[in-house]
């Protein structure tokens, strides 16, 4: 049987790659609008970006693990759960988040955010029932959002090159490393669970955990790629994604 | 005193006409950037009160979703892989009931907020939504259109006709008690044109078609959004620094506000302290057009590979950085672009087609007589929609006659989602 399936599969990889590349038609415009730069024209969406081949490419390639991994995987788990427990699960995740939220807010002496968000968490952990019902956010409280990446640059780190990271997209060199920071600090729903039981239960719970994170994650973000509409998305997230985080670290 | 008293009725009758339309901008171009306010858009619970089936959290599941269809099967410019499909959106009832077809905007998707919001509300009032995306958006134009150069009507709604018969196709013509058309601004336009060529073909049938903010004549309408732009500024160099300048001034505005997003609260709350002039606000709106045509031109060029934008013969690798084409591209205006690549493109396919013509061919004039006579097609616009000329609006008002519904004021689809428009739509396609 699994022959079959190579077969099938060969074949299929056959007739992508004898698919005939693209050709320009017949007509060519009589006038071409040329490339050249003037200088003179002030830029206000550029951003330096010195890694731009690499980063285009990574560009292109989470596109594609978007349309045909991830994508088809979210939209099982929206098509199989209610929209009532879609929300509680990702409230529960964003609960868990005002940790680091709480405590980049305290590294970076932002009082008012502090509070916010350990009174998020205090509230809705309790009268939310574990964080499944976002009791502040319905009230008009929403979360803050402050990550390591920020505090960094709160203090001054200067961003570094434009990143393209796999999977998680948009990112500079110095918000990348603060990604690793803020994993560490948010934590596994199961660690709470699942006290008492044995290593096998607890470390494949940890592993669904994680699993219905990621699903969860992608599910909250509303972006999808080149749903723009614009062949120049990749221009247009690199500027609104370095500009929100220069505002959002000086706010 | 005969005077006084015909000063007095002009008073009064001025003031009831304040009164019989509450729509809160009245200047066209505040109307255009803002919308209409969450509290005076059409209220959901106004088309059914929420029952206690859309109560049941099993009822919402995959009922409005994005569709793909394979129109072309032809090779995709390799940059453009992802454009291989036509994406539209499909709300579908349970049972068999009327379809209604939304063709959005210059430049706008299936996916836009105008065409949302009419997806949710005849949804609720029962109706099968698709929703379109224009024949100048990019996704469209990779995808579904025949000669891949947008912007020539008979063409676009030709390609558009096709994709709506497929859909017919795919969704099973038992589930379909009738078929109905809106669009709005482009979109409006060329619901007219579908009108008539599906008089001539008859293979959908259209009952009732709505045209919300119609242009009249695309290369009028076009040339008007483009001149809000040119008329502000001198040349690219100050238009870029007036961009950068409005740039600015959100972010900083941004910093100093509690909203933690960018969205429409976001838009009101700044309009509350007044914080663009008139002019910034034409030079947001001409950028828009010119933003949304560049993406189409450089679409459509890598496509035909006609060597306007992106040099002949080049093949655009997936690592090369696109900054000069864009560059190229935003420095096109829409008549640079009918002249220069529409026409000569037309010309090369039909050698006996003129300019003249092919013009009049995207004009609603050219089908008036058709149009005098439709009693199925009404239009709804607004007395300040700056798209239109003084001509343009003699036009609707001869052609059109009581079939046409003048809102006082509204810009170019600023009051789309006013409660008094959906009312008057609802009326139109529910009863």
């Amino acid at each position: 049987m699994p022959i079959y399936v190579l077969i099938l599969l060969l074949l299929c990889l056959n007739g992508c790659a004898a698919k005939p590349e693209h050709q320009p038609g017949a007509f060519a415009a009589p006038v071409h609008r040329g490339l050249s730069q003037d200088p003179a024209v002030e830029r206000p969406f550029l951003v330096d970006d010195p890694w731009e081949g690499f980063n285009q490419r990574m560009y292109h390639f989470n596109a594609q693990f978007d349309r045909y991994v991830y994508l088809p995987v979210v939209r099982v788990y929206e098509e199989v759960l209610p929209d009532s427990v879609q929300n509680g699960i990702s409230n529960i995740f964003n609960n868990l988040k005002e940790i680091p939220i709480f405590l980049n807010a305290v590294l970076q002496g932002k009082a008012k955010k502090a509070s916010v968000s350990l009174g998020r968490f205090i509230f809705n952990t309790t009268i939310g029932l574990g964080g499944i019902i976002d009791v502040l956010g319905t009230g008009g409280i929403h979360q803050e959002h402050e990550d390591f990446g920020q505090t960094l640059g709160f203090w001054g780190v200067p961003n570094g090159p434009y990143l393209v990271l796999p999977i998680f997209g948009p990112s500079n060199v110095r918000d990348a490393s603060g990604l690793g920071v803020e994993a560490v600090l948010t934590p596994n729903p199961s660690y709470f669970a699942l006290e008492g039981l044995g290593w096998i239960e607890r470390s494949s719970a940890t592993t669904g955990a994680y699993a219905v994170k990621t699903v969860d994650a992608r599910h909250q973000v509303k972006f999808r790629y080149y749903q723009t509409g614009s062949p120049f998305e990749y221009n247009l997230v690199r500027f609104v994604y370095t500009k929100k985080r220069e505002l959002d670290i000086e706010k | 005193m005969p005077w006084l008293f015909f000063f007095l009725i002009f008073i009064c009758t001025g003031n009831s006409a304040a009164h019989g339309y509450e729509y809160p901008f009245q200047d066209p171009f505040v109307a255009t950037v803002l919308g209409t306010p969450p509290k005076d858009q059409f209220q959901l619970s106004a088309v059914r009160q929420a029952g206690l089936h859309d109560l049941n959290p099993l009822h919402d599941l995959g009922l409005i979703r994005t569709k793909e269809l394979l129109i072309h099967d032809r090779p995709v410019p390799k940059i453009l892989w992802y454009d291989d499909t036509l994406r539209y959106s499909l709300a579908l009832q349970r049972h068999p009931a009327p379809l209604l077809f939304v063709i959005a905007g210059t430049g706008s998707s299936y996916d836009s907020a105008h065409c949302r919001f009419l997806q949710k509300i005849f949804y609720r009032a029962g109706l099968h939504v698709v929703t379109l995306s224009s024949p100048t958006y990019a996704n469209f134009v990779v995808s579904a259109s025949s000669t891949q150069v947008p912007g020539y009507i008979p063409t676009d709604i030709a390609d558009l006709y096709q994709c709506m018969e497929a859909i017919v196709r795919d969704l099973g013509p038992q589930r379909i008690t009738s078929t109905h058309l809106t669009g709005y601004s482009l979109g409006g336009t060329q619901a007219a044109f579908l009108a008539e060529l599906d008089s001539k073909e008859q293979r959908l049938g259209f009952d009732k078609i709505m045209l919300l903010n119609p242009a009249v004549s695309l290369i009028t309408s076009a040339t008007i959004l483009d001149h809000l732009l040119s008329d502000n500024v001198a040349n690219r160099a100050e238009a870029a620094r007036k961009v950068a300048d409005l740039v600015q001034e959100l972010s900083e505005a941004y910093k100093d506000s509690n909203e933690v997003n960018f969205g429409d609260d976001f838009l009101f709350a700044l309009h509350g302290g007044k914080m663009f002039t008139e002019t910034d606000l034409q030079i947001l709106i001409g950028v828009t057009f010119r933003v949304a045509l560049a993406n189409m031109v450089f679409a459509s060029d890598v496509c035909t590979g006609a060597g306007y934008i992106v040099p002949r013969g080049h093949q655009i690798q997936k690592n090369e950085t696109l900054s000069p084409y864009l560059d190229a591209a935003v420095g096109v205006s829409f008549e640079e672009y009918i002249e220069e690549y529409v026409l000569p493109y037309l010309m090369f396919q039909n050698p006996k087609l003129t300019a003249q013509q092919a013009i009049y061919a995207c004009s609603l004039e050219s089908i008036a007589p058709f149009l005098r006579q439709a009693d199925h097609i009404q239009v709804l616009t607004n007395q300040d929609d700056f798209i239109l000329t003084e001509g343009d609006m003699d036009f609707l008002q001869s052609t059109f006659g009581q079939r046409l519904t003048l809102y006082p004021f509204g810009g170019h689809c600023g009051n789309l989602r006013y409660k008094d428009n959906m009312n008057t739509m609802l009326n139109f396609f529910c009863k």
